[in-house]
């Protein structure tokens, strides 16, 4: 449910992304390669925009398998979003059982940024009950986790907020180089499916890179948000 | 007082080498002869010999050498404070050096100063027969001792006491819960026995001794070198957990020893990293942390990022464990590059089909993981001289940003110069 008040405010922060603040489990949904890079660009991104950014430390857990799928942390990029490389503890454990209880761990610690879980692409233990000690813990402790999974879901969970993240294109920068355009900000088409207080819905977002923070493009969908696919 | 310090830096180094001696002037002798390749190298192994120093709030320099009068005069005489001579090199790589760098007293070196034989060089050039008719035997010996052609034995300082705990069953043990109320009771008795010493450790051995004699080790990393008993005890029993001792039929255990090693002096509470944490109350939870995970998935599995000196961007950083100590701060170039950076890098560049790309562009389109992605924006080239003193690839290669048109991006790179046309792209990351 939606109160007016709610809306304005949204409104005055310019993203619907503000809901990542909140403690609790956020799932980013991804399927396939390019998406599942598109979510973990855009967590990350959403790690960047949160208060403390460039001081609090980074609690990253994945699978090497996934490692070797969607690669490591980059730091000069990670750099550039204004995340200390520094910051970053990288812990990959061989499979899902290990990385979800690595993932609890991490969230029994307090004062890190967040907590950053890339889930394989066949999940077979994450689901409800697993995501509800998640969820639990981070609460508990008001501690955030930013999960990236793929777009199947075998069974219901319960995280706080869950999005569907697809990568878009970014925004015409108009300059022609070799034929080819150059590219613009990072940009996502997010949908927003679950969320506690706020209306579901679908947004493009993009990276400003002079303001270090996620925003809103600057596309005719900004003034009427869809509802979100799936 | 400069005695106990010199003990103390000694002590602090044992974790390089059990070679150590004293040295005349302010100077230890570090035998690292067998250390060398568990600290990752010559110059890595020198930065942290440094880094341990200055942990404790002492400068020096250091000189890494084929003989101790060698090492000792690189320290005084080298113009860097890290210095390493080349292998096999004899007096050649120190002739520009002082005679003052030999160990020699001020009364030789005077007469030699007088002489005009004011460096090692031309110490060296006199023959070694006149060189001890002239000088006396001490100067010859000392140069001799440098160029390794006369031995040096070191007087090594003894070995630190050991730390260990060590209970015997009265019958044979075959439960677990049996030997982690053991194994909780020697946590406590061994923090005793550190802490009543003003010691730490950050490395553990824990034995159980099974009944037909053999002996099954579990060795423990930790990052904080103090810990209370509850939580080695914690640590110790998830290795166990993971290890699942026991389940062997008729097999049972009839004693469990502890064991610290690399016992470190605790006097200065440790400028560690892992507890100089930047968000305040983080202190001890985040190594904490960083033990929980270490200790049941393994060092080499919690890592933390490491500037490196290459300008090849799957080298640029390397991952080592957390356990290693702080990594360094790292200064990053000016934004001037207009390539924006990529979040995900892969380990192993992917090789992909691509078409035919016009003269100094990109490809129209790749194939990657079998989908074929249309190759909408692009921005580069960014080129990279090959890293040639690596013995790699000849060239260099050139980097580009693309972007599909359904808003994928990613990073390519070809080998310059480009064979043909046709020459090879390869993916090396992922959310360009």
């Amino acid at each position: 449910m939606t109160t007016p008040d709610r809306a304005a405010s949204r409104e005055e922060r310019g993203w619907p992304l503000a809901v990542l603040e909140r403690p609790g489990v956020h799932e980013f949904l991804g399927e396939r390669d390019a998406n599942r890079a598109a979510a973990l660009s855009l967590l990350l991104c959403g790690a960047a925009s949160l208060p403390g950014a460039a001081e609090r430390r980074l609690v990253w857990v994945q699978t090497s398998a996934a490692t070797r799928r969607w690669g490591m942390p980059c730091g000069e990029g990670l750099n550039a979003i204004g995340l200390n490389p520094r910051n970053v503890l990288f812990v990959e454990p061989e499979n899902e059982r290990e990385l979800l209880w690595a993932l609890e761990q991490a969230l029994d610690c307090p004062g890190l940024l967040a907590v950053v879980g890339c889930l394989p692409g066949a999940e077979r233990h994450y689901g409800f009950t697993a995501s509800r000690r998640l969820s639990l813990r981070a609460l508990r402790n008001g501690s955030r986790i930013f999960l990236a999974r793929g777009a199947r879901i075998r069974e219901a969970t319960s995280a706080q907020t869950r999005w569907r993240v697809e990568p878009a294109p970014s925004a015409p920068s108009g300059l022609v180089w070799r034929g080819f355009e150059l590219p613009g900000a990072r940009s996502w088409r997010v949908g927003l499916e679950r969320a506690p207080g706020w209306t579901p819905g679908a947004w493009n977002i993009e990276w400003s890179e002079h303001e270090n923070r996620l925003r809103l493009a600057a596309s005719p969908e900004r003034a009427n948000p869809v509802r979100a696919a799936g | 007082m400069l005695a106990e310090r010199l003990a103390r830096l000694a002590h602090a180094c044992w974790r390089f080498t059990p070679r150590i001696a004293l040295a005349p002037g302010d100077s230890l002798f570090l035998d690292v002869s067998g250390s060398i390749g568990l600290f990752g190298g010559e110059r890595r192994l020198l930065r942290k010999v440094l880094a341990e120093l200055e942990e404790r709030g002492e400068a020096g320099r250091i000189c890494l050498a084929d003989t101790p009068g060698a090492a000792w005069a690189g320290t005084r005489a080298a113009s860097e404070p890290v210095t390493i001579l080349a292998p096999d090199s004899g007096l050649e790589s120190m002739s520009a050096w002082p005679v003052e760098a030999l160990r020699l007293d001020a009364e030789d070196c005077g007469l030699l100063r007088e002489l005009g034989l004011d460096t090692i060089g031309a110490l060296g050039g006199i023959p070694p027969e006149s060189l001890q008719a002239r000088f006396g035997a001490g100067t010859a010996l000392r140069l001799k001792q440098a160029a390794g052609q006369a031995p040096e034995p070191l007087d090594y300082l003894p070995p630190p006491r050991t730390f260990k705990a060590r209970m015997e069953f009265e019958s044979l043990v075959v439960l677990r819960q049996a030997i982690a109320a053991a194994v909780a009771e020697l946590a406590v008795r061994l923090c005793d026995q550190l802490a009543a010493a003003g010691m730490g450790s950050r490395r553990f051995e824990l034995r159980l001794h099974r009944s037909d004699g053999k002996c099954v080790a579990y060795g423990l990393r930790t990052a904080r070198l103090i810990q209370p008993a509850p939580q080695l005890a914690e640590l110790l029993d998830e290795k166990l957990q993971a290890g699942a001792p026991g389940r062997e039929r008729g097999v049972g255990y009839d004693a469990v020893s502890l064991v610290a090693r690399d016992t470190e002096d605790v006097m200065a509470e440790q400028a560690d990293w892992l507890s100089g944490a930047s968000a305040g109350n983080l202190k001890g939870d985040f190594a904490r942390l960083v033990d929980r995970l270490c200790s049941r998935l393994g060092a080499d599995a919690v890592r933390v990022p490491t500037p490196e000196d290459s300008y090849l961007p799957e080298r640029r950083w390397r991952f080592v464990s957390a356990l290693d100590g702080p990594p360094p701060e790292h200064r990053f170039e000016a934004p001037h590059e207009a390539m924006r950076a990529p979040l995900l890098l892969l380990e192993q560049a992917e090789p992909v089909e691509a078409a035919a790309a016009a003269a100094g562009g990109p490809p129209a389109w790749i194939r990657w993981r079998r989908k074929r992605l249309s190759l909408r924006r692009a921005q580069g080239p960014r080129r990279v001289l090959a890293e040639w003193w690596r013995g790699e690839e000849r060239g260099g290669r050139e980097y580009w940003l693309v972007e599909d048109e359904q808003g994928r991006s990613l990073c390519l790179f070809r080998r310059q110069p480009p064979a043909d046309e046709a020459s090879r792209w390869y993916v090396q990351a992922l959310a360009a």
